[in-house]
């Protein structure tokens, strides 16, 4: 509840040590429950999973050169897409913005010490670990090639891959999402500073917050979906099974109540991650705070009703593709008001290019297109055309690539300085976001077009016509992983030799910016007091025009 | 007050706020668990809905009286774990302890009880599969969900009972005193696999009486 | 620790009491279960099951006492089981 006078746990720090200097030995990161070390273990171990599934993706781009494919089987072509899949989803995606900035920045952003319950956060990452574990297992021994979905029949009795360890691996990490999404309720409840009332959040926090709402709330029904098709596959009970009058639609009933509102676990967080950035490069108040606030509440509740949608042409009736399709339409709204909104945040402000507002533009750039296309999708007679096809693939990827991580590069970006008390070089960080963009629309552009033309998803075999759209995105795909390489240069780069952040690099408003970079265990010196609103640039002096860098003639804020 | 300063834990400020905030957190948890059971409900009703003759008969092969026996023993235990909730709230170690133990004792009452159940249903060859002694095929589709169903609330109590054997410990050698917010938690989650069994019952057990 | 009499009598009232309801409950269930009501059996026993289940989370897990934001978040669980059912069943009723 919200109780305004929170009595702060007294800081015992006295002098700046930071949370990297607690501790240098290897027992102090595993047996930490400091959720910033915390945040850095996920970080470290979903960058590995982030090239692992690149590595893979990159193999399947390089087969897709040719139209009759040049050094994979069928076979070992199902089993490279679907480990992209699953790893790209549950071992990056979903824990990328939650469990690493989230886990950093939130209890810092609303004044608390530490999260809620510090020893189920540390554990969240250990069931991290110990799904990734199932995933390498299955990775090494042969792969899955049921596809991320796991659809029966296929997966329950045709199937001759790891489907069980791989379904166990994706059970296990999701009970890692459900405990960082308890802890992040808890803490938004119960820690938050004197004066930090429920409209002064930062939308970082908000979205923090619905985030966790939706993985309390939608995880379990995976894992579930995926108990089932083990049960059929391992003890025969026939679930799914259609020859006695089981319904292998029901799977894709219960595994797209919770993979629809994955898409908003993914993109919620982006959302609050693209509105600090802007609000800060463009130094400005977001527009219509309190829209944004129901806009990402709306998302989250409206975003369980439409999971039908990817269900138009697998049997379901009529009157539900109907309703579904209604629904899906309806959360559009809520989207479309959050682009509006950041568009008329940009208006007038003095907008500075630095890399985490080139990551955040396009952000916004990808996300519309991924939204508007997804539009075309909801709506039932063109997704009876465009099912299945790389239309639908290049939808989803705007969404996940474009828009999560975007704006997940957009967040390490913003947040660098903070995290580890060192600066990046500016114009490397700044080629590594142009080049990905460029690149992004490069691999995801032509996929559109040979999508719309009747290239259909998971086939490495295709008529040559195709060739020319699959070349171009494999080419795409080359730029991509450059642009995603290189900040793995300049960012490892500057924790040797980048210059000291100072606590407020970019002059931003938000208690994590008003504390020592690196932080201290307790993540402040004194208790935090909020005062004010969220976003209260106008009265941050014009920092811009104050330190000569930049000096855009129009007033940044009218008030 | 030594006693109560070793029950708070960071980052809390002081105990009320932990006991208020753990009994927040667990009700988060058992949202998620709800929403777990949901699935296996929803898919039981569209089952049933479309094969009512067949859970019907595959129904009236059930135990109801190894069913009936574990209902009164986890509506007791419920009985038994509020008390200690109370007694701890209250401060009274003992009575706490005591009911504590009363609890595990039904709760494992409730795992042996089960345990005889599924012994005659394996003899009873009704495990589906080849074999598999009941017509029509779909009464499979029941009894596929009553293993699964059964068997995953019977794994919610089993580690139901091991967190209350250890908390029992952590009590018995006042490592940390009862009125910490530990019993909040432990005691909702009891509850709550006592009311999932409150729907398995009629679902499962009484399913074809009439 | 010293205990009253009142004191245990204040402990187990409450609770005892909503155990005998809920006996009351289990046992007008497994009656109604034998009496052939055709649809009406599954009815009556969900019925009461559901409130067996308001006993117990009301007086039992003390809902009752509980702070309006732990009432929302119980109900926020049956409201995502209504979603799941209702839009699940929007197709299984509907299809030819």
């Amino acid at each position: 509840m919200s109780e305004m006078t929170l009595p702060f746990a007294p800081a015992r720090e006295t002098a700046a040590t930071s949370y990297l200097g607690e501790g240098h030995t290897l027992t102090s990161w595993l047996l930490t429950t400091d959720h910033k070390r915390i945040a850095i273990l996920y970080a470290l171990s979903i960058t590995v999973f982030f090239f692992i599934g690149g590595i893979v993706v990159g193999l399947v781009r390089l087969e897709l050169i040719s139209p009759t494919g040049w050094f994979m089987t069928s076979d070992e072509y199902n089993r490279a897409f679907s480990i992209h899949g699953i790893v790209m989803v549950w071992f990056f995606l979903v824990p990328s913005i939650p469990a690493t900035m989230g886990n950093f920045i939130l209890p810092m952003m609303i004044g608390a010490p530490d999260v809620a319950f510090p020893r189920l956060n540390l554990l969240s990452w250990y069931l991290y670990v110990i799904g990734a574990a199932f995933t390498v297992y299955v990775l090494l021994s042969g792969g899955v090639d049921t596809g991320w979905t796991f659809y029966p029949p296929f997966s329950t009795g045709y199937s001759n891959s790891n489907v069980i360890p791989a379904a166990v691996g994706v059970f296990v990490v999701g009970f890692s999402s459900i405990a960082t999404g308890v802890n992040f309720l808890a803490t938004v409840h119960m820690l938050r500073a004197p004066g930090m009332t429920w409209f002064r959040l930062p939308l970082f926090a908000w979205s923090m917050y619905t985030v966790s709402m939706v993985m309390v709330l939608a995880t379990p029904v995976l894992a579930m979906s995926l108990l089932l098709i083990s049960a059929e596959r391992f003890f025969g009970f026939p679930i799914f099974d259609a020859t006695i009058g089981g319904d292998p639609l029901l799977f894709q009933h219960i595994f797209w109540f919770y993979s629809h509102p994955a898409v908003y676990i993914m993109i919620l967080p982006a959302m609050g991650v693209v509105s600090e950035v802007f609000a800060c490069f463009a130094r400005r108040r977001v527009f219509g705070y309190s829209f944004m606030v129901f806009a990402l509440l709306v998302i989250a509740v409206v975003g369980f009703m439409v999971w039908g949608h990817h269900m138009f042409v697998a049997g379901q009736s009529p009157f539900a593709n109907l309703v579904f399709s209604f629904l899906s339409f309806m959360v559009a709204v809520p989207s479309a008001i959050k682009v509006f909104n950041w568009t008329a945040t940009l208006y007038r402000g003095q907008i500075g290019l630095e890399a985490p507002m080139l990551y955040a533009l396009g952000f916004v750039g990808l996300f519309t297109i991924g939204g508007l296309t997804g539009l075309f999708l909801a709506s039932v007679p063109i997704d009876i055309a465009a099912t299945d096809s790389y239309f639908v693939v290049a939808h989803f990827h705007f969404i996940m690539v474009g828009g999560s991580v975007s704006a997940f590069m957009a967040g390490i970006h913003y947040w660098w300085p903070k995290v580890t008390g060192r600066l990046y070089n500016e114009f490397a960080a700044q080629c590594a976001a142009i080049t990905m963009f460029i690149g992004f629309n490069l691999t995801f552009m032509p996929q559109f077009v040979m999508g719309w033309l009747g290239m259909p998803r998971r086939y490495h075999l295709y008529p040559d016509v195709f060739q020319i759209w699959h070349v171009l995105s494999s080419g795409g795909a080359a730029v991509l992983a450059v642009a995603y390489l290189l900040p793995l240069g300049y960012l490892g780069w500057s924790l040797i030799g980048g210059q000291r952040a100072g606590d407020n690099p970019w002059a931003a408003t938000g208690l994590e910016w008003q504390t020592p970079s690196p932080p201290p265990r307790q993540n402040f010196l004194h208790p935090p007091r909020v005062t004010s609103e969220p976003y209260a640039y106008h009265e941050f002096g014009r920092a811009r025009e104050q330190d000569g860098e930049t000096s855009i003639s129009g007033q940044g804020d009218v008030s | 007050m030594t006693d109560l300063a070793r029950a708070l834990q960071e980052p809390w400020p002081d105990l009320r706020m932990q006991r208020e905030g753990v009994s927040l957190g667990m009700w988060f948890f058992l949202a998620s668990e709800v929403l777990f059971f949901a699935a296996l409900f929803c898919s039981y009703a569209i089952y049933r809905s479309y094969n009512p003759e067949a859970f019907r008969i595959a129904g009236a092969h059930t135990k109801v009286i190894y069913g009936s026996i574990n209902t009164v023993l986890l509506l007791t235990s419920s009985l038994t774990m509020t008390v200690a909730l109370r007694a701890a709230t209250a401060q009274l170690r003992r009575v706490t302890l005591i009911c504590l133990g009363i609890t595990v004792a039904l709760g494992l009452a409730f795992l042996i009880t089960k345990g005889l159940e599924y012994h005659d249903d394996i003899e009873e060859h009704l495990v589906p599969g080849t074999g598999f002694p009941l017509s029509p095929p779909a009464t499979q589709i029941f009894w596929g969900l009553y293993w699964i169903m059964t068997g995953i609330h019977a794994i919610h109590l089993s580690a139901g009972v091991v967190v209350v054997i250890a908390v029992m410990i952590i009590f018995g050698r006042r490592i940390i005193p009862v009125q910490g917010s530990t019993m909040e938690g432990v005691a909702i989650y009891w509850h709550f696999v006592d009311s999932v069994w409150i729907f398995l019952y009629p679902l499962i057990y009484l399913a074809g009486r009439a | 620790m010293s205990n009253g009499g009142s004191d245990m009598r204040s402990l187990w009232r409450g609770p005892l009491l909503a155990w005998i309801v809920l006996m009351g409950l289990f046992a007008i269930s497994l009656g109604s279960a034998y009496i052939p009501l055709g649809h009406g059996n599954v009815a009556v026993n969900l019925l009461i099951a559901a409130v067996m289940l308001a006993v117990l989370a009301t007086f039992l897990m003390d809902l009752k006492n509980a702070k309006s934001l732990v009432r929302i978040v119980a109900m926020a669980g049956l409201f995502w089981i209504m979603m799941m059912f209702s839009l699940t069943f929007s197709d299984y009723l509907t299809r030819w």
